[in-house]
């Protein structure tokens, strides 16, 4: 089934997302379980790691990846986007 | 004598001229009242409308989208609408800046429907749409907002070019015109958030609507007061307006805090 086309915004919530999902237990995440749950090509999620490594939402130790405080707090403001363009019918 | 009388024959044409039932409705009301009526609803007003705009700024400032762009700056303008209404009240009795500051006023709240219209209008056209009528389509639709800025002043500029004073009535009529555009407008983004509603089919989102259906009934109710210069139809209007515009800042408010709260339960979880 084609996928619908998804916005870099909404990429970058779904994969932080997917880290602190999987985090959660072991407070990093695998980059295997991120690419299954975001499902993306393991280039593209790397791609995408890199950037927002560079923008300080994840950082990366051995191989795994956390999110940091920076990145909680796109979660949290992507929540507000999402509710509020919802809400007002857009 | 002969220069009081000169005096007196001036003061009797601004009296004529500025008839106080034509332009700003708050004249209606009583003139002991007016001036502090006027100053709380455009206080209420003003401040409602900064905070929609501010809510809006913060989601356009985090998304980049640029459709959202049109409410920030709609909801800015129409907060500054009333403004210089309560502006042109103020200076009612000034022959040049009363009718002034009411085109500036009509001019703004024309602008600030049509560019909230205008987000609802790019955030549901096709992307997917090509060829030459949606073209036509598109630049017709991003002219009117400038169309609508450049009537306002070019007709009264021409007016006051070609007579020594405003014809008011000719003037009021013009206003009359803008706001059944305004109540178009109104009417498009009412289909358009009804058309959400229905697509997501979710009861919550009927508030939205509400608060744009309040401000149509704002400015059905100022054409009531146009033609029978009701005081009570204005009043209405005043109160279909603040309780329009609160119930988009409850929404806003609503939204945004009981997200705040689902993200400190997940955390808490």
């Amino acid at each position: 089934m084609r996928q619908e086309k998804r916005h870099k915004l909404q990429l970058f919530y779904e994969i932080l997302c997917a880290i602190e999902e999987d985090a959660a237990h072991n407070e990093v995440a695998k980059p295997t379980h991120v690419q299954h749950f975001t499902r993306l090509s393991y280039d593209k999620m790397m791609n995408h790691f890199d950037e927002l490594e560079e923008k300080g939402m994840i950082h990366r130790v051995s191989g795994l990846v956390a999110i940091t405080a920076k990145g909680k707090m796109f979660i949290e403001q992507y929540d507000q986007l999402t509710s509020l363009i919802e809400s007002a019918g857009l | 004598m002969g220069a009081s009388l000169i005096l007196r024959g001036h003061e009797i044409i601004a009296m004529a001229v500025l008839d106080p039932n034509v332009l700003n409705p708050f004249v209606l009301v009583s003139p002991a009242v007016a001036p502090a009526l006027a100053a709380v609803i455009t206080a209420i007003s003003v401040s409602l409308s900064l905070m929609i705009s501010r809510y809006f700024f913060k989601s356009y400032t985090f998304s980049g989208f640029g459709y959202l762009l049109g409410l920030p700056v709609g909801f800015a303008f129409l907060g500054a609408s009333f403004l210089f209404e309560a502006s042109s009240l103020m200076y009612r009795a000034d022959p040049l800046l009363y009718p002034a500051f009411f085109w500036i006023q009509m001019l703004l709240q024309s602008e600030a429907l049509a560019l909230i219209a205008l987000s609802y209008y790019y955030k549901n056209s096709d992307a997917n749409e090509s060829g030459r009528k949606v073209r036509a389509r598109d630049v017709l639709v991003t002219a009117l907002p400038l169309a609508m800025v450049a009537i306002p002043f070019i007709v009264p500029t021409f007016a006051l070019a070609s007579q020594p004073y405003f014809n008011y009535a000719g003037l009021a009529d013009l206003s009359f015109y803008m706001r059944i555009f305004n109540m178009i407008v109104i009417g498009y983004i009412f289909k358009s958030t009804i058309a959400s509603l229905v697509r997501a089919a979710n009861v919550k989102l009927l508030y939205v609507p509400a608060a744009f259906a309040l401000l149509w009934l704002e400015q059905y109710s100022l054409i009531l007061a146009y033609f029978d210069n009701s005081a009570i139809a204005f009043i209405g209007s005043a109160a279909a307006r603040i309780a329009g515009l609160a119930l988009f800042v409850y929404i806003m408010h609503r939204v945004t805090s009981r997200r705040r709260i689902e993200i400190e339960a997940r955390k808490a979880a």
